[in-house]
């Protein structure tokens, strides 16, 4: 999906989004400590009520660890500058989010910061 | 030719869903709508309410945000309730994580738009928050007797002067008024009275009534932001809803 100028300048247009986009609340699910994590987007699932990244974090010595982040629903994120274009499979992102806290390698996101310096708020 | 240069010239708009410039609102010199002019009026003369506009989350996550002390008192039990709500115990059996209706008033305060379509008729509101729609009648009737206890209750309304009061009523007492966990009964009474301060903001007072659950009624004013040019999108929350089993609590049943 190509997103114009016009996308993004109806983006910035609009009110300041919320960032809390959650249909329900994070507490009890997530921690509150951030966490980065560098990788490789594997797949983006553009779907309600989260989208989610499904990326590989590779470590220093070379081993790959697959990580699961949620995101906001589809639609406050076309609305905060997103579109089910903006991460492909091989683009090498960074992702602020808060790891769950019942599982490993899952996270909450907060922010992606593509590969040309573009950050993208989530929530 | 003209209009086909015209359609090239504004094709980046047209091929958008959103982004299309509205009509109803003022405009400022250089063309921008302009959201401190007087709220528009519709042929009848009453304020013009219809827009798209979003709510302010900070009451998702507490109703009572702005209440001091004193000003809004549970009942024992609902306080009870509420503070184990609160520690995320109970995080599974919140209405929305299981896609289920926000109920008056949490649905003006998700992290959704809603549009409200005005006639002198009847007000619509279609929340993109759930896919919900409500119809707000003021052709004046009545909820009498027993209704069919519901997510969203039976809303009327009357115009006050420049505000539009709404009653409802006839709630089956299963939301949470925030993610706070704040409580609901069947005895639950909202009153919302609608206000457009100006062309970009619309005020909604909220008075909570349910005599089961709180000492007396108490009032929130939650101020919305018009988004000119966005839309209601599609939000089919059961799609992928993955978290559910991850969270502590009982999911609800009977769904």
């Amino acid at each position: 999906m190509k997103c114009g100028l016009f996308t993004w300048l109806a983006a910035l247009m609009l009110a300041p989004a919320p960032l809390m986009l959650a249909h329900h609340s994070f507490a009890a699910e997530y921690g509150s400590k951030p966490i980065t994590l560098r990788g490789t987007i594997v797949r983006f699932v553009w779907m309600n009520p989260h989208t989610r990244i499904y990326l590989d974090v590779t470590d220093a010595n070379g081993a790959v660890t697959k990580w699961e982040c949620e995101g906001s629903a589809p639609g406050g994120l076309l609305s905060n500058g997103w579109s089910r274009g903006s991460l492909k499979p091989g683009d090498r992102v960074t992702i602020e989010g808060f790891p769950a806290r019942d599982r490993p390698n899952i996270c909450k996101v907060r922010a992606v910061k593509l590969a040309n310096g573009r950050r993208l708020i989530m929530g | 030719m003209v209009f086909s240069l015209l359609l090239i010239g504004f094709s980046p708009a047209l091929a958008q869903w959103t982004g299309v410039p509205i009509r109803n609102i003022p405009r400022t010199k250089d063309g921008k709508p302009d959201l401190t002019a007087p709220a528009p009026r519709s042929p009848d003369g009453k304020p013009d309410l219809s827009g798209v506009w979003q709510g302010d989350t900070k009451y998702l996550q507490n109703v009572a945000a702005d209440l001091r002390p004193g000003e809004m008192t549970m009942l024992p039990w609902a306080e009870a309730l509420t503070n184990e709500r609160k520690t995320g115990i109970h995080a599974a059996e919140e209405p929305q994580a299981n896609c289920l209706p926000p109920g008056i008033p949490r649905i003006n305060s998700t992290p959704y738009p809603f549009k409200i379509v005005q006639t002198a008729e009847e007000v619509l509101i279609l929340y993109e928050s759930y896919g919900l729609t409500r119809q707000i009648f003021l052709d004046g009737r009545r909820v009498v007797g027993d209704t069919n206890p519901s997510w969203m209750g039976y809303s009327v309304g009357k115009w006050d002067k420049d505000t539009l009061v709404v009653d409802t009523v006839g709630f089956n007492g299963k939301t949470w008024l925030d993610a706070t966990g704040h409580p609901t009964t069947d005895a639950l009474h909202v009153t919302e009275r609608y206000r457009r301060r100006d062309a970009g903001h619309l005020e909604i007072r909220i008075t909570i009534d349910d005599p089961k659950a709180y000492v007396k009624p108490w009032t929130v004013t939650q101020v919305m932001q018009l988004l000119p040019g966005a839309e209601v999108l599609e939000f089919a929350c059961d799609e992928n809803n993955r978290d559910l089993p991850h969270l502590p609590g009982a999911h609800m049943t009977g769904k």
